[in-house]
């Protein structure tokens, strides 16, 4: 089974062999985890959103209308799962005035996998959270993920243009909150 | 549209797409450059490796757990409903002539009867009367129009803030977030409004 398609697993899947499904998440997981990862710049989070999104994908499958890979359609799916997860974040955070001078509140990662991460690493961790939601998606999948701006727009049905000026000003303000490290 | 524009081509100029001239572009390049270099040194964060060994496990037990409780809580969750709004309708906390929030955008563009930021403040603080909503919503439209200056917060803190906000509560307030901080241009909107309404409103929302 392990060497199957995507698009076989999906069919097995649909015909009620959910084990299908397993091989989709084993093949998946790490890619869906780190684009959670760098997106919600927390372990914990990122563990959480990889699985809500592969939930939704299981929840979902027999409706899957295939206009694109298998792979493509759960990438989309984590990348709205991330998006409403940052909004969500944000408004919380907004509620809490406490919180005020963090603008993304940051859960504690779970002891098993607390690490020790350097200042440089924080700090880019906290300039990312700063930046709002469709700044950070658009930096995120294009610096990290290597996606190009054209397939960005495409994933988020938004135009070229607005991502690459989403992109701009995202770097703009990394460059200002960042600069100390240079 | 001239400033969107213009990012889009420096953007193109920087990831190498076309060639421009301009000692303001030399400096765009470095600050660009130095920000790469900055983004190469940071530490990647891999999770130990016995961390996969239980994902699986981990997303079958949501699994299963979903489809378990499924309908109970969305039994609940329309029971609540009805009684909730029969509580509203029987005491009469909402009555026709309160403002809506959904019905000032039609979802392609039109913002119908807001066009300036006091018209958006106005909005605000009668949906705030009307629905009791606390103080928030009224705090994010000080900060905006500049009634209320919180020390010590940063532009992009109370961008943040406010756009957290207006994406919990109205399309129209996140285009005006969208327009105010340039993601969006004024003639990027399939609006109804003349262009010169267009204008007089891109000039309000800068001008604050």
């Amino acid at each position: 089974m392990e060497e199957l398609s995507d698009s076989e697993l999906v069919d097995l899947f649909c015909q009620g062999q959910e084990k299908a499904f397993n091989l989709l998440v084993e093949r998946y997981k790490e890619r869906i985890y780190y684009l959670a990862l760098r997106m919600v710049r927390n372990h914990q989070d990122a563990l959480d959103l990889s699985q809500e999104a592969f939930l939704k994908a299981y929840k979902n499958l027999r409706s899957f209308k295939r206009k694109s890979t298998f792979y493509t359609w759960l990438y989309r799916i984590a990348c709205n799962t991330c998006l409403n997860f940052i909004k969500r974040e944000k408004f919380r955070s907004f509620l809490s005035f406490g919180d005020l001078r963090k603008p993304f509140s940051r859960p504690q990662d779970s002891p098993d996998f607390s690490y020790e991460r350097d200042q440089l690493s924080q700090a880019i961790d906290k300039a990312i959270s700063k930046l709002p939601p469709k700044q950070r998606v658009a930096f995120v999948l294009h610096h990290y993920e290597g996606l190009t701006h054209q397939e960005i727009a495409e994933l988020l049905g938004k135009s070229e243009g607005t991502i690459k000026a989403n992109y701009f000003q995202a770097i703009k303000k990394l460059q200002k909150i960042l600069k100390d490290y240079a | 549209m001239r400033k969107k524009k213009r990012q889009e081509k420096i953007v193109d100029f920087l990831e190498g797409r076309i060639h421009l001239e301009g000692e303001e572009l030399k400096e765009e390049q470095e600050s660009f450059a130095a920000l790469k270099k900055i983004l190469k040194r940071e530490e990647d964060f891999h999770p130990p490796t016995d961390f996969w060994d239980s994902y699986l496990p981990n997303l079958r037990r949501r699994m299963e757990k979903g489809g378990n409780f499924g309908f109970v809580p969305a039994l609940a969750g329309a029971l609540s409903l009805l009684i909730i709004g029969f509580l509203l309708f029987h005491y009469q906390i909402f009555s026709p002539n309160l403002p809506s929030i959904s019905g000032k955008y039609n979802g392609k563009g039109t913002l119908y009867g807001i066009s300036s930021l006091t018209e958006l403040e106005e909005f605000s603080t009668s949906l705030t009367q009307a629905y009791g909503l606390n103080d928030l919503l009224r705090k994010a439209t000080d900060l905006m129009v500049g009634n209320l200056n919180w020390e010590g917060l940063g532009e992009e803190e109370k961008e943040g803030l406010f756009r957290a906000l207006a994406s919990q509560l109205s399309e129209e307030a996140d285009i005006a977030a969208d327009l105010l901080y340039g993601n969006l241009q004024i003639d990027e909107l399939s609006s109804e409004l003349t262009s010169k309404e267009l204008k007089e409103l891109e000039n309000q929302l800068k001008g604050t």
